[in-house]
């Protein structure tokens, strides 16, 4: 192994008593050091992705149900600002009146979200005081209601939400937006 | 404000990520290595431009990594440890025609690397021609040949 056999005062060493070069082993071996520090780091936030804690993932996906099982929200818990997210809910069949059933969603998450579509369409949006009210045409039988809300999340960092059947009950939601 | 904070977090997360990666990802050897620097432009500029297609922004991106760029260099000039922290230090990896193995390996760099070095800067044929083969900072090899009048 080779050793510096001098060294200047402006870092530069003489290797081998002829070449000038600003090398520092001591630093190099530090360096070393750092950098496998730093690919473990990297990995191991390939595996948490790859889970779904940087949004999107097994790990990320949650149900949110009431105790009456009416209805239930399946949502990830963890998303990103602008990236294509997915609100599926699940209605039981007893929550349809008179042809329609009437869902709500509030109105603080729906300001931090922009919603693209929503499958099927409602037949009439209105609001009701921090509540906009989504109504839906569902013939009458014994399947469960299925509305899929496609949307992006505008703004970073937690978010809760509450959504619920008119006049019926309720789950929230608690995500984590990423920038 | 987020032009400056985009631009600001992608300038540091790249110097950061190309400082842990070491010398020879930004060293383009293969084509393959350049195919992957261009994947990483496209794929950071999405995120930098953040669907503001403003020249307001544009500029703003722009003076914000200039401006880091000009910052850090004053840094580097006022503060010695920091030039190595950032830019990083040469490293001999071939000294007297023999390859320091361990060095080249933590650098993951082999033989192949050296002597191709050799013939594409020096026109050298073998090892032994070699006397001193530099990892630089850039991920590129400097070699210097064995001058043939010394007899070594």
């Amino acid at each position: 192994m080779s050793r510096d056999r001098s060294r200047f005062d402006d870092g530069f060493a003489l290797i081998d008593g002829s070449l000038q070069l600003e090398q520092d082993l001591r630093f190099q071996r530090r360096q070393w050091i750092a950098q496998r520090i730093g690919w473990g780091i990297l990995w191991a936030l390939m595996a948490a992705a790859l889970a779904g804690l940087l949004g999107r993932g097994p790990l990320s996906k949650r149900t949110a149900v009431d105790p009456s099982g009416t209805i239930a929200v399946e949502y990830d818990r963890f998303q990103r600002e602008r990236a294509k997210s997915e609100l599926h809910l699940t209605i039981s069949p007893a929550a349809v009146r008179d042809g329609r059933v009437q869902i709500w969603i509030d109105d603080a998450y729906l300001r931090r979200v922009q919603i693209d579509t929503i499958s099927p369409p409602p037949v009439a949006v209105r609001m009701e005081g921090t509540r906009q009210v989504y109504a839906f045409a569902v013939e009458p039988s014994a399947t469960p209601v299925r509305i899929s809300l496609h949307y992006e999340h505008q703004s970073v960092g937690s978010l809760d939400g509450r959504v619920g059947i008119a006049g019926g009950p309720e789950v929230s939601l608690s995500q984590f937006v990423y920038p | 404000m987020d032009s400056v904070v985009r631009g600001a977090a992608i300038y540091l997360f790249l110097l950061l990520v190309f400082r842990i990666s070491g010398k020879r990802t930004l060293s383009q050897v293969t084509t393959f290595d350049f195919l992957l620097l261009l994947i990483i432009s496209e794929t950071v500029q999405e995120a930098m431009v953040n669907d503001d297609h403003s020249l307001t922004h544009a500029a703003l991106l722009v003076i914000t990594l200039v401006g880091i760029d000009i910052g850090l260099s004053l840094v580097k000039r006022y503060w010695k440890a920091a030039e190595k922290v950032l830019d990083d230090i040469p490293l001999v990896i071939v000294e007297n025609g023999r390859l320091l193995e361990d060095r080249a390996r933590k650098c993951r760099v082999d033989l192949g690397d050296v002597l191709h070095a050799a013939r594409e800067l020096q026109g050298l044929e073998r090892l032994d021609q070699i006397k001193f083969a530099v990892l630089e900072r850039n991920g590129g090899i400097s070699i210097v040949p064995k001058s043939e009048s010394a007899g070594d």
